[in-house]
């Protein structure tokens, strides 16, 4: 058996400030690994994930991220969007302007919707595109949650009991 | 033959709705991205993590393919 020399072994990684990494990563997609100067790495996820989450913002008309946990809008899907800090906050704030009953800052982005007949309004204007958006940004947000893990714990690889879990495989597929 | 067949994957209703195709093709920039940060977060080695991606990516779109196959014969049959 010579599978105890993985390819990977090589590779030296610092994760530095493991808790900053993991906040930069959790503010802005990628970050934290290039602060860890896994350059490569952060450019790919940066592209990755703001790709996703900037077209199904766009699509949505900027509507799909909000936040609101009533029981006339339990938005659900601000749980996954939530790991990605930069519309996380925004988010938060505008929902504490809303229920102020002041006006939504930054032009009405990432703010809840004042009314059961406004978020009616939106889904009828933006159609499929609105569900589409709100999955792209949803799945961006999931993304970044295993982005901030491999910021705070290094690649999954390092974890002790995958490399007996692959070992054991290979043995396996020898036998 | 092809009407009830785009008929079946008109989703939505009324003008401005997205055709089934059309939102299909959503699902492949979704499917790129997903596996590349999944491969990205579990690997280093970028020759690892463009096969993991890979493999991923043909996971996704033959499972999503095949439920997509079994929903429509089951629309079909119904």
């Amino acid at each position: 058996m010579t599978a105890d020399k993985h390819p990977e072994d090589e590779i030296a990684v610092d994760l530095k400030n493991r808790g900053f990494a993991a906040l930069l990563a959790w503010l802005v997609p990628g970050l934290g690994h290039m602060y860890q100067g896994r350059m490569s790495k952060g450019i790919a996820i940066f592209v990755s994930i703001s790709f996703l989450f900037v077209v199904g913002l766009q699509m949505g008309g900027g509507k799909v991220v909000y936040c609101s946990f009533t029981g006339e809008d339990l938005r659900w899907q601000f749980v996954g969007q939530a790991f990605i800090g930069s519309a996380a906050v925004p988010a938060v704030v505008q929902n504490r302007v809303r229920r102020s009953q002041e006006k939504p800052l930054f032009g009405g982005r990432f703010a809840p919707p004042a009314s059961h007949p406004e978020r009616a309004e939106w889904l009828r204007d933006y159609h499929a595109y609105y569900d589409i958006g709100t999955l792209y940004t949803l799945i961006a947000g999931v993304l970044n949650m295993f982005a901030i893990f491999d910021a705070y714990g290094g690649p999954a690889y390092w974890y002790e009991g995958y490399r007996k879990e692959k070992s054991g495989d290979k043995e396996g597929q020898d036998a | 033959m092809m009407n009830w067949l785009s008929a079946l994957l008109i989703f939505g209703a009324g003008p401005d709705a997205i055709s089934g195709w059309e939102q299909i093709l959503y699902l492949i920039p979704l499917v790129l991205c997903s596996s590349l940060v999944y491969g990205a977060t579990r690997h280093e080695d970028w020759t690892i993590i463009t096969k993991e991606s890979v493999k991923l990516a043909a996971w996704l779109l033959c499972f999503t393919g095949c439920v997509f196959v079994a929903v429509l014969l089951f629309s079909f049959f119904n």
